[in-house]
């Protein structure tokens, strides 16, 4: 319908063409207006001209800096989906291409031929159902009285609990397993040898190189995604659901069991799913202990399809169907933990009244530390142990501390210097792409800036689905052939890097913009400052913290990330992590421990250092790790 | 027998231990609804929740006929103290049925199924909502849950009910409606009652006698009638509306403010010297306003005055005047039929019955 305007209409009722006043403010020549108006057709025509002019305004506005604007919002829109997609979607597209094709190029099944009929891989399909599966029920198991011990009962020392929690999170999970191998080995396992010189036996009873202690070891990595979604789900009933039942008579336990747990049951099945996904997509403890018992599961069976002779189209063709799995699971997670009714914060937090344990309080704490201490107390304590120790096995004390692994690894190995310089650089520039990226989308999808922001915000939060393993196989099958090739270079790395961490800095960053509210930046937009001031005096100050949590998220989990490395290095550009496991694989455990310490101490000095440079608090950052990395 | 007592009840928080609430004394004969009325962070919802076990007294003891429940010594748990809640949340928990829900209290006392059933059906029926049992609470609107948390609480016949803030969630028409419904199942059952808000209103409609708290101390306790005629200390007097407090001093007949003598009814003025009150509350609705030319000369307290404000509210007419060479501004407010426009000149009429005297505390 064309915009006429009101006299217009009037006129045409009428039948008689006469020009409205109001039309000539329009013409850009008002003396030509007036002198049309007073002869025959002049009005007609006049009306016409203002009618076309009306038209136009509906294709384009007549304002041509708002249609410079708008243009260049829709570029900007295009050159961000564009941007995305490729560092997102490029490398699955590959991975589903590469399963489809012969190394010749031509299309053929005979990958997934191969995936669904060879016994080794139906085999290892079967070892990551089993070791998924176990890894869950355990996880469960252990992380909802533990949530629960912390969430709603006087136990003593919560906050270490749930400091430590976050601790293990940070705690690269080859380094638990290198900790447990070193504790539980067949034959040099530290327990094994305390228990054969208590009773004298010939052999330790523990032997981690096995289905159940690759199982144990995962356990020990998926667990907490487990305990903090329990926990925060716990968090969120309100405690007016608690009060009601008591008053009505039920006791502590009778209101645990028909109120609590059946509210809570959404976020146990939901962590049940993490920690199963997160067990399926592992490759720390399936390649440090599962391929030295023989007990090989997908992740694994994918890394040695890359080995010579390389087999990238099987490869592919195991993670296709495995993205699948992975896609699905999460959705499920999702949709069963936004199901809001069950989440009910009415009601004051300090009108909780924490379950009282009476005797058991202590008791109770003891346990939850010593659960937690099995990641994170025990692998930095056996990590140093074993990494300044000059001969294992002899009495511990200063004539047997040495420092000659750590001037080893980090002055000696040309491998191990290499790994870390690569890791911190990859680790700076990954977080800052990251963090610029990811917050320019998060910026755009919180205020809405460009059309069909949903599209970014997807393709930002995407890589969360992606196992890192796959990602890789992906990048490499679309960055070792011409006309870009990466493989070979940091930059390969760099990609896999920024795009898997990606949402981590989106979502750190689209936190802190949804707390600050538009009006802010619209109160300063009406005092008169312009959009680039309001950004850097305003917005930019205010999300500070989400920004710098952001980039400090990707830094540390950059700097030790190994699922997607260990298929895209190549000597010069080794990582920390895979110089770690070379070291392992050539048995040079000592200098692994110096170096593993090595790791920890830059992790956990930049995390120091930004709470102190920033006083970010550890809920800042809490949330954002449950999304960790895979 | 379930009358309430409370002697010295006192609960203090915090490191600078902050009493929440502090010395109260109160009791609540059996079957009374009483208010617990005053503004957030009175200590009102504390004090509830001490009667309903919830948190443990500081000081002092609550009795419920005769048997001490709560004392600094030791509290019995809100499962054992024969009382029901109403929230404002509701609380109805969504994973269970209507059903499920009004039953809990009956199968927590192991009633036998047959009368569970029969009982739940009662209840519902007497809020009206009876074809709603197999459904979730999810699935009804505000009111109607709240319909259902008051069935639920009502069903286990407990001596003592406590509602905090029912109606604060839900809209005007709903909360009226509720009103009545709360006001006609007690009246039904006969239950003691203690309803928290700080709504004066809501208060007057429901209530046999309010307790009006500030600051975690109880300022009045009276019927809706004393507690709005008889405001006893300042804090009272703005609550319930009494715009014009004036600081006095008490003089043989009468009170003497900035400079102009008031008479005052000697009922009122012997209960002042009790009290030993040093300020006067007048109701804005208890002044007269008449032009120079019409002056009742014959009546006490009539004073001239000058209109500084005027405002038309449909019903009735808001002014601010000033009361000549006294330096005393008084709030008015008369019907709409006559207008004094700002600036003329006036005879204020304070009736001597009106001047009502108001202790600090």
């Amino acid at each position: 319908m064309l915009p006429l305007q009101p006299g217009l209409a009037a006129t045409a009722h009428k039948g008689e063409t006469v020009c409205n006043p109001e039309m000539h403010r329009a013409t850009p020549y008002p003396g030509l207006a007036k002198w049309l108006n007073g002869t025959a057709g002049g009005p007609a025509m006049l009306n016409a001209f203002s009618l076309l002019r009306g038209a136009s305004a509906i294709g384009v506005s007549r304002n041509p800096a708002r249609n410079r604007a708008a243009r260049m919002n829709q570029c900007v829109w295009l050159v961000a989906v564009l941007l995305l997609a490729l560092m997102v979607l490029w490398p699955v597209t590959w991975v589903a291409m590469t399963s489809l094709r012969t190394d010749d190029g031509d299309f053929t099944l005979a990958n997934y031929q191969r995936v669904t009929t060879s016994l080794p891989m139906l085999k290892a399909a079967g070892n990551s159902l089993i070791l998924a599966s176990s890894v869950g029920i355990l996880s469960i198991v252990v992380a909802a009285p533990m949530a629960w011990a912390v969430a709603r009962t006087d136990m003593p020392l919560k906050g270490l609990v749930r400091v430590m929690v976050l601790g293990s999170l940070v705690t690269p999970g080859f380094l638990t397993a290198m900790a447990w191998i070193l504790l539980a080995g067949p034959n040099s396992g530290l327990l094994n040898l305390l228990y054969v010189r208590a009773t004298g036996a010939a052999l330790g009873p523990l032997n981690i190189f096995t289905m159940e202690g690759m199982i144990f070891v995962t356990f020990l990595e998926c667990y907490p995604f487990a305990f903090i979604l329990i926990s925060s789900a716990l968090r969120q009933i309100s405690p007016d659901h608690e009060d009601a039942a008591n008053i009505l008579g039920a006791s502590t336990w009778q209101t645990m069991r028909r109120v609590v747990i059946p509210l809570a049951f959404p976020a146990i099945v939901g962590g049940f799913i993490l920690a199963f996904t997160e067990a399926l997509v592992l490759f720390s403890a399936p390649a440090m202990i599962g391929v030295p018992a023989q007990v090989y599961v997908l992740t694994t069976q994918i890394w040695s399809l890359f080995q010579f002779p390389p087999e990238i189209g099987v490869a592919a063709a195991i993670s296709l169907p495995l993205l699948a799995v992975t896609v699905i699971l999460l959705s499920v997670q999702k949709k069963m933990l936004s199901r809001r009714g069950f989440a009910t914060v009415t009601g004051k937090a300090s009108d909780r009244r924490p379950v009282r344990l009476g005797k058991a309080r202590w008791p109770v704490s003891v346990a939850c530390l010593a659960i937690i201490s099995a990641s994170v107390g025990i692998t930095y304590i056996v990590l140093f142990l074993y990494g300044t120790t000059r001969v294992w096995g002899e009495p511990l004390g200063p004539q047997n501390f040495t420092l000659e692994h750590f001037e080893l690894v980090l002055f000696g190995l040309d491998s191990a210097q290499r790994g870390i310089v690569n890791s911190l650089t990859l680790g700076v520039l990954a977080a800052t792409a990251a963090v610029l990226i990811g917050g320019f989308a998060a910026f755009c999808s919180e205020r809405r800036l460009l059309p069909g922001s949903g599209i970014i915000a997807g393709l930002a939060m995407a890589p969360l689905v992606i196992p890192g393993i796959i990602f890789a196989v992906g990048l490499f099958a679309a960055y070792t052939r011409p006309p870009l090739i990466l493989y070979g270079t940091l930059w390969i790395l760099f990609l896999a890097y920024a795009t898997k961490f990606l949402p981590l800095a989106y979502m750190s960053v689209s936190t802190s913009i949804k707390s600050v509210g538009v009006d802010l930046e619209d109160a300063g937009r009406i005092l008169g400052a312009g959009n680039v001031l309001v950004l850097t005096k305003i917005t930019a100050p205010l999300i500070r913290d989400g920004v710098v949590a952001g980039w400090l998220l990707v830094f540390v989990y950059s700097m030790r990330e190994l699922s997607s490395s260990i298929l895209l290095f190549t000597n010069d550009t080794i990582v920390v992590a895979v110089s770690i496991l070379d070291l392992y694989d050539t048995g040079a455990w000592q200098p692994l421990c110096a170096l593993g310490c090595v790791l920890l101490v830059i992790n956990l000095a930049v995390i120091a250092l930004a709470y102190r440079l920033f006083g970010l608090r550890p809920s800042a950052v809490r949330g954002r790790l449950l999304q960790g990395a895979h | 027998m379930a009358e309430l007592s409370l002697r010295g009840l006192t609960k203090r928080f915090g490191k600078m231990q902050q009493a929440a609430v502090d010395n109260l004394q109160l009791d609540v004969s059996d079957g009374e609804f009483l208010a617990l009325l005053g503004p957030s962070g009175c200590g009102k919802t504390t004090t509830l929740r001490m009667i309903a076990g919830f948190v443990e007294p500081t000081e002092g003891s609550i009795a419920v006929g005769g048997h001490t429940l709560s004392s600094a010594a030791g509290v019995v748990p809100p499962a054992e103290r024969r009382m029901s809640m109403l929230f404002q949340s509701y609380a109805l928990w969504p994973h269970m049925t209507i059903y499920d829900n009004v039953a809990f209290g009956l199968k927590m006392r192991r009633t036998p199924s047959a009368s569970i059933k029969a009982r739940v059906q009662e209840v519902l029926a007497a809020v009206r909502l009876d074809n709603t049992a197999g459904r979730y609470p999810g699935e009804l609107s505000g009111g109607q849950q709240q319909r259902i948390a008051l069935a639920r609480a009502v069903v286990v016949q407990p001596e003592t009910l406590l509602l905090d803030e029912p109606l604060s969630n839900l809209d005007a028409s709903l909360r009226e409606e509720m009103r009545f419904e709360i006001r006609r199942l007690h009246d039904q059952f006969g239950i003691t009652s203690v309803y928290v808000t700080h709504d004066l209103s809501e208060a007057m409609v429901t209530s046999d006698r309010i307790a009006i708290m500030n600051e975690g101390r109880l300022e009045q306790v009276g019927t809706p009638t004393q507690i709005y005629d008889e405001p006893r200390t300042k804090f009272v007097a703005a609550f319930v509306g009494t715009n014009n407090v004036l600081d006095c001093r008490l003089e043989a007949d009468g009170a003497q403010v900035g400079g102009l003598q008031l008479k005052v009814a000697p009922d009122n003025l012997r209960r002042a010297r009790q009290d030993d009150a040093r300020a006067i509350g007048i109701r804005p609705h208890d002044i007269e306003l008449h032009s120079r030319a019409s002056a009742p000369v014959d009546s006490a307290n009539v004073f001239p005055a000058r209109v500084r404000q005027q405002t038309y509210l449909g019903d009735s007419r808001d002014y601010m005047i000033d009361l000549d060479g006294a330096g005393v501004s008084l709030r008015v407010i008369t019907r709409s039929d006559r207008s004094f426009p700002p600036g003329s000149d006036i005879y204020a009429q304070i009736r001597p019955a009106s001047c009502r005297f108001l202790a600090e505390r």
